[in-house]
């Protein structure tokens, strides 16, 4: 069933328009108000394009975190991947790797994305600061992925952020041979393992999301009463214990009743899941 | 047994156990990293996401690897320590202890078995009155088997030192490889039970009881020494007829003359331990329950002293007050 959320759960991050062509096709993406980078579905789905190479990706999440669409939502989105070309020493054209290790090769730190995408291929993603022609590791070389991962930590839930990359050149086909429409071509022959990590994802972050949501009965009492910090947590998880212990009708019932304040009503929900605490033995 | 990934640490990527153990993986992936803290429990992790496909960190355990075990921890008297060969477990029980303690799901395992062994040594010979090493703390020591090689290891090194106990905690069925030995006189396998209802609501992944009973039983024929931990109890309304029919259960099927010892524990965890379940798990009804504080502790209020004095009188209609203790 697909998902409709108005809150962004899954950001996709490519260096190019051209992979950004078939994933604003795949995923119904519109561009977003007032920019020319950003693109967004109503499925939880945001497609940012940052230029090539980590300065300019460090720089275009900087422009996009101080933006309005990012100060609306509380967390920028919970899962993030960055998608891409990049070139190997042995896999094929076309082929796609899910990036188990992300280096830097100037700086040589290594990051090691959580395992929750599979794939046929896995492996490190060398990140570059100029195309690399010889392929001397074993490893997908691209020019974003490292700064990604840095980036993405400050928005994103440590475990959703992913990346993986689509084989654009090897020592058989090189870097020259790489135009804009060998990118749409492989970019949609990959498109149904693209949707699938995504999908994934997506899931992952929505499920995370009801997770730490509100329970609606507490809001419902939010909109009604003023509580501090600390009241609106107790209550909050008051709530959510009774919607927890399927007694929320008991919850409607108790709130029918009226109270006088925050502090009444704390007691009030209190009382109640403590007396029904306690064991009754047959 | 399938890992979304192996992690090695470099350190011990050339040794044995490790080699045998990615012949075993073949087809998974495998990432040499420097140490397992780099994967491991690293802030920001979640216990949840990362328990959909855990993967399995080869490592090696530096500083100290025998402790001190928690007071009345087991039935044996002498001087109890714990060791950790591993940090996580195959299960998946939503009342246990290891999703506060940790961030992270993947398994740990330290290949450096020699060095377990020699802090166990170590500790041996500075206590006279005996020594009782438990195993299965934050793990489970029986289910890895085919991957770990524990008992493989550690029954032969036991073996030859009949002064010291091994206790293994699990609730595994993998009971192959120690009906492929002999049965030595300072093993006791302990299995862990709740009533069928208890297990098949929170213990996912875990075998049935019908088969853990089986597996007990196969090892309490062959000769070797076996336990019955009956815990978490987790008090709630009808508990104590699902424990009569659990000890009728239990009884049935194992010899209660023979076995080793017999315990009841509460379901009881450290209060921060709590809160950090409670974050994965919000919409979980056994963490939503009414609970009670000491020293630290937290346990359900429907419970407690009463509900055990209940219970143990039940289970002393099967079993001689001699073999039981309450664990701690």
């Amino acid at each position: 069933m697909p998902i409709i959320s108005e809150s962004v759960l899954l950001t996709l991050v490519v260096a190019l328009p051209a992979e950004a062509g078939p994933l604003k096709d795949f995923f119904q993406l519109k561009p977003l108000r007032a920019t020319n980078n950003v693109f967004q579905s109503d499925q939880g789905i945001r497609l940012l394009v940052t230029g090539v190479g980590r300065n300019n990706l460090t720089q275009s999440f900087a422009r996009f975190a101080r933006s309005e669409f990012a100060k609306e939502s509380q967390q920028v989105s919970p899962a993030w991947l960055n998608m891409g070309i990049a070139g190997h020493r042995e896999l094929a054209v076309g082929e796609m790797m899910v990036a188990n290790k992300i280096s830097c090769a100037v700086s040589a730190q290594s990051s090691f994305p959580t395992p929750v995408l599979s794939g046929n291929h896995y492996g490190e993603v060398l990140t570059v600061d100029e195309p690399e022609l010889t392929y001397p590791q074993n490893a997908a070389y691209d020019m974003e992925a490292h700064a990604f991962w840095d980036m993405a930590l400050n928005y994103g839930m440590l475990d959703l952020i992913q990346c993986c990359k689509l084989i654009s050149d090897n020592p058989h086909d090189g870097v020259e041979k790489i135009t804009a429409a060998l990118i749409d071509e492989i970019f949609y022959a990959a498109s149904d393992e693209i949707r699938q990590h995504v999908d994934l994802l997506r899931n992952l972050a929505h499920e995370q999301q009801q997770l730490i949501s509100d329970p609606v009965p507490y809001l419902e009492i939010a909109d009604r009463i003023h509580l501090n910090v600390n009241q609106a947590l107790q209550v909050r998880r008051l709530c959510q214990r009774f919607v927890a212990l399927n007694r929320e009708s008991e919850l409607e019932a108790l709130l029918a009743t009226g109270y006088r304040s925050a502090r009444d009503l704390t007691q009030i929900l209190r009382e109640s899941l403590k007396s029904a605490g306690k064991v009754t033995e047959e | 047994m399938k890992f979304s990934a192996v992690y090695i640490e470099r350190a011990i990527a050339e040794h044995e156990l490790t080699q045998r153990i990615i012949a075993r993986v073949s087809g998974t992936p495998v990432i040499v990293i420097d140490r397992y803290g780099e994967v491991f429990n690293r802030a920001g992790q979640n216990f949840r996401i990362q328990k959909r496909a855990p993967a399995l960190i080869l490592a090696k355990k530096h500083g100290k690897t025998v402790l001190p075990a928690p007071e009345r921890y087991g039935f044996e008297q002498g001087r109890g320590f714990y060791f950790s060969h591993m940090l996580n477990c195959l299960y998946d029980c939503r009342y246990c202890f290891l999703q506060g303690m940790y961030r992270s799901a993947h398994y740990v395992l330290f290949v450096n078995y020699e060095d377990f062994m020699a802090g166990i040594d170590a500790e041996t010979l500075k206590h006279d009155e005996g020594t009782v090493f438990y195993s299965g703390y934050d793990c489970d020591s029986l289910a890895m088997e085919p991957i770990s090689a524990f008992c493989e290891r550690f029954i032969p090194f036991f073996a030859n030192r009949p002064a010291s106990i091994l206790e293994i905690r699990t609730k595994s069925t993998q009971v192959r490889q120690l009906l492929d030995f002999q049965p030595i006189d300072n093993c006791v396998v302990a299995m862990s039970f709740t009533p069928e209802a208890a297990s098949k609501r929170w213990e996912h992944k875990v075998p049935t009881l019908s088969k853990r009973l089986q597996a007990m039983k196969k090892l309490q024929r062959a000769g070797w020494k076996i336990a019955v931990r009956f815990e978490p109890v987790i008090g709630e309304a009808g508990v104590e007829a699902e424990y009569e029919r659990l000890f009728s259960q239990t009884f049935s099927a194992l010899s209660a003359d023979e076995l080793h010892s017999v315990s009841l524990g509460e379901f009881r965890l450290p209060a921060q331990f709590h809160k950090n379940l409670v974050k994965l798990y919000p919409d979980e009804d056994l963490l939503a329950r009414e609970t009670v504080q000491h020293d630290g502790m937290l346990s359900l209020a429907a419970g407690g002293e009463a509900l055990l004095e209940a219970l143990e009188d039940r289970l002393f209609s099967y079993v001689d007050r001699s073999r039981y203790y309450r664990c701690a």
